[in-house]
């Protein structure tokens, strides 16, 4: 397995090609290869081909790659600073946060579009920025910020039903389809808004490897190596908190792939961040690509929740591995 | 089932007071009592619509809070929810019936009314003949009969109106939507495909999975409906709004949005005849006649 | 090298540490000793500034110790403690690199200096034919070699140990003495460990510092001034015999029995010093 370890990135943006040309060229509307290469290089007049492509396709896949890759680093990044395996990217609160922020929105009555994403964001900052807060009194140990964003989690789902209670049936419903994941609303405004945003807390995150892999020998271990405990947490926090926010926002609360795409990687290339991080955006990335367009062809014209799709390909895949990892020297 | 109908058989042939009536609901249960009941609870807004229509307003002691139909519904003790009413709330009213739908309340609801003993009453239709039974039943549970009668005969006529006139007419391939965000729509064994196919059309909605599929717009562009069916609710966006970015579409491009309150069309009471009214004026530009009586049939 | 003055501390209102002074002598190894609980652990912490004093000082030349950057602290220490369990499957090389964090600018790669640097350690302490293996698929002797290579690659002055090989069999604690040993005499590393066996303590100090239960020094000075029967009934209640092996010369200690307290039973006078 370690003999990945040399050609990894050039293996990992193939398949994410791979992905990305099957979730084009697949969907109700039947488009040929030749077809989809003559809209994609711009010599076809079929205005329903076009549109097909770059209005819902193209904007659905890029942003299915974008959450992918998202949750997959915040997720990384979560799991090595609590030092917990079983950190997802909602872990502190996020997911939570980003769902009252939106349902609140919603039950004030702000349908707008672009609305929507705003508050979850600045929703699940709140939240995270609160778990934050009240850990730090104990010097934001890792259990402490664990079982305050599962505190402030359960506050938020708790102010949530109360709000979709005294909400109209039709709203409570459009919140709840919003709260289970969807990459429908792809939007290119949208992407504009946030691609770059993901992007630079990717980097910081990846330059910030080396604090990842200290945190995995435990905090004590960590400055006992010279790294300073509290403000390299903040900044990941905040880094990897600000990212899933961001993707929240956009595509609702998609399950599984913050979780398990870091441990496929780390079994496959191993934990040094240095290359789990960008190994993870783009495994990420491709399996979410790749989840979404099977959601939307399994029983096409009717879509399936992505977040089924995810749980389904990764759970099996994710196990598979675990159980061949015993046999390895 | 057979033992059910042993059941019914043997109740109905019992010696009973006159003024009772015993009927089966959507469950093959058989509800009845030795006189109509007098306090009812509606746990469905189109019951509370029908209910009203067939005068029972005193009769009903408590809706939902969807009950929003007619404006005196507003007026009665609200019990909260469809699904999970406050059963105390609702013991505490001592109710002779509740009515509830098979789908929006679970079986639990059921058990736990019927072990405090109240007697319980589901419906579940999905159509528009479907819509007409449960009014001629409530009609004979409540002693309403000749009131339910005519209701449901103009629900009735008002459908084989519809299908007269616009039987050779080509038919209407049609989308109905439900919600936007996700984009629900309306598959077979609904009450919108029903009423599509009575106002002479065809749902584009194929079987599925779900009767109520969430689509992508692509699949909205590979069907290419001829006419797009949007049922706004307040507070939601405009279905209309998010077609309307859609020009390749032939039903936005020929500009055939048709908007009809979807209390009209989703909910199954007396007002599907509106509904059935502007569909078959937008589905084909033809009017119903007022009274329907007079399209003759 | 560190200056220790007046030094105290509590957790919560239990003191710990009471008017601990002494200075770590540069290319000394100095063992630390005492019963359980009495603060031999946490002493090391203050050493390298985890924790701060309640009073007193620990300072590196002028600085105090708790002040100083993390860092610039990882790069005058190192320390080696008791590892549990590793989590993640770093390979050994990656593990040892960790090593060079302090070392390296805040976001650079490792140099080619410091590969030769963790190719060196690796020779050091004899895992270099583990050098490509998971952390996770070591023996407990193997993994405590790979981290003390750790702490070799962030070559510092002093070197903490806090029970470093207490939980390891015989042949891996006597392989790894040697290995301190002989990074004391070729490198001049100064040495702090904490330490339960008395013998090789002995064996392997220049000096012994004995703390009480009390979590005041009982005895500093060279072993054979402070392995005295007397000094091991004040601090462990029992009675021992101290000889020197007629051969080596070594320091042996006899525990022979409790110490018989007014009143009170053998059993309960041991108990008591938990």
């Amino acid at each position: 397995m370690r003999r990945l370890a040399r050609f990894w990135p050039f293996l990992l943006l193939m398949l994410l090609g791979g992905a990305l040309a099957f979730s084009l060229s697949v969907g109700p509307v039947p488009l040929g290869f030749s077809e989809l290469l003559a809209i994609l290089r711009g010599d076809t007049s079929d205005p329903t081909g076009l549109a097909v492509v770059y209005r819902i396709r193209l904007p659905r896949s890029l942003l299915a790659a974008l959450v992918g890759a998202a949750l997959s680093v915040a997720g990384a990044a979560f799991q090595a600073v609590l030092r917990n395996p079983l950190a997802d990217p909602y872990i502190l609160g996020v997911s939570g946060g980003a769902a009252l922020g939106a349902v609140t929105a919603i039950w004030l009555g702000f349908a707008a579009a672009l609305l929507l994403p705003v508050a979850a964001f600045v929703g699940a900052l709140f939240a995270l920025l609160l778990v934050y807060w009240v850990a730090r009194a104990h010097r934001g140990s890792s259990h402490t910020l664990i079982l305050c964003g599962v505190i402030v989690g359960s506050l938020a789902s708790a102010l949530l039903l109360f709000l979709l209670w005294l909400s109209p049936a039709d709203q409570t419903r459009a919140a709840i389809f919003w709260l289970t994941g969807n990459l429908a609303f792809a939007d290119y405004r949208l992407l504009q808004w946030i691609a770059p945003l993901v992007l630079v807390a990717f980097l910081i995150l990846w330059s910030a490897s080396r604090s990842l892999d200290l945190f995995t020998q435990g905090e004590e271990t960590a400055a006992d190596l010279g790294l300073a405990v509290g403000r390299a947490r903040l900044l990941v926090l905040v880094a990897a908190g600000a990212m899933t926010a961001a993707v929240v926002a956009m595509a609702g609360l998609i399950g599984f792939v913050g979780l398990t795409v870091p441990h496929i990687v780390r079994l496959l290339l191993g934990p040094a961040h240095h290359r789990l991080l960008p190994a993870s955006a783009l495994a990420g990335a491709t399996f979410l690509v790749l989840a979404d367009a099977l959601s939307r062809q399994l029983y096409a014209p009717a879509e399936i929740p992505v977040g089924v799709v995810t749980a389904l390909l990764g759970a099996p895949f994710f196990l598979y591995l675990l159980r061949a990892q015993r046999t390895l020297p | 089932m057979f033992r059910i109908l042993l059941l019914i058989l043997l109740l109905a042939s019992a010696a009973l007071p006159a003024g009772a009536a015993v009927v089966t609901d959507a469950l093959g249960r058989p509800v009845g009592s030795e006189r109509p009941p007098q306090r009812i609870i509606s746990l469905v807004p189109a019951v509370t619509e029908i209910l009203f229509a067939l005068e029972l307003d005193e009769q009903l002691i408590a809706v939902t809070r969807f009950c929003t139909y007619p404006s005196a519904a507003l007026a009665k003790p609200n019990i909260g929810d469809y699904a999970s009413p406050s059963l105390e709330a609702l013991a505490a009213l001592r109710p002779d019936l509740v009515i509830m739908a098979a789908d929006a309340a679970g079986p639990e609801l059921l058990s736990r009314l019927e072990m405090l003993g109240i007697a319980v009453f589901v419906a579940y239709p999905r159509s528009l003949t479907g819509t007409a039974e449960l009014i001629r039943t409530l009609g004979r549970l409540c002693d309403r009969q000749p009131r339910a009668a005519a209701l449901a005969a103009e629900l009735e006529q008002t459908a084989r109106c519809a299908r007269r006139l616009t039987k050779g007419h080509q038919k209407v391939r049609v989308l109905a939507t439900v919600m936007t965000e996700p984009l629900v729509v309306a598959g077979p064994q609904t009450l919108l495909d029903d009423l599509i196919d009575i106002a002479g059309g065809v749902n584009v909605v194929g079987a599925s999975l779900s009767r109520y599929p969430t689509w992508g717009l692509e699949a909205v562009l590979a069907a290419d409906p001829d006419l797009i069916l949007v049922s706004p609710h307040p507070g939601q966006e405009d279905a209309a709004a998010l077609y309307r970015n859609w020009p390749e579409l032939s039903a936005v491009r020929n500009n055939r949005l048709l908007s009809v309150d979807a209390d009209w069309i989703q909910r199954p009471g007396p007002r599907l005849s509106l509904g059935l009214r502007a569909l078959v004026r937008g589905l084909h530009s033809i009017e119903l006649p007022q009274p329907v009586t007079s399209c003759g049939g | 090298m560190i200056r220790v003055e007046g030094l105290q501390f509590a957790y919560g209102s239990r003191p710990i540490l009471q008017g601990i002074s002494l200075e770590v002598v540069p290319g000394e190894i100095l063992t630390v000793l005492g019963p359980n609980g009495c603060g031999k652990s946490t002493l090391l912490k203050l050493l390298r500034g985890v924790l701060t004093p309640a009073a007193g000082s620990v300072r590196w030349q002028q600085s105090e110790l708790h002040r100083l950057a993390r860092r610039e602290v990882a790069r005058r220490i190192a320390v080696v403690a008791q590892t549990a369990e590793v989590g993640f499957a770093y390979t050994v090389r990656e593990l040892v690199a960790m090593g060079r964090y302090a070392g390296q600018p805040l976001f650079g790669a490792l140099t080619p200096a410091d590969r030769s640097l963790i190719d060196t350690v690796l020779q050091t302490t004899d895992v270099r034919h583990l050098a490509d293996r998971p952390v996770t698929a070591l023996s407990g002797g193997e993994l405590q070699r790979v981290m003390l290579a750790r702490a070799l690659a962030q070559q510092t002055p002093l070197l903490l140990l806090d029970e470093a090989t207490s939980h390891l069999d015989l042949i891996h604690r006597l392989s790894i003495t040697e290995l301190l040993l002989h990074l004391n005499r070729e490198k001049a590393t100064t040495i702090v460990q904490v330490s339960h066996d008395f013998e090789l303590a002995a064996e392997m100090s220049d000096r012994l510092l004995l703390l009480a239960g009390d979590g005041r020094v009982a005895a500093l000075g060279p072993p054979a001034e402070v392995l005295t029967p007397a000094h091991l009934h004040a601090v462990y209640g029992v009675e021992a015999e101290v000889d020197r092996n007629p051969h080596s010369g070594a320091l042996r200690v006899y525990p022979l029995r409790p110490a018989r307290e007014d009143g009170s039973s053998p059993a309960a006078g041991k108990v008591s010093r938990k």
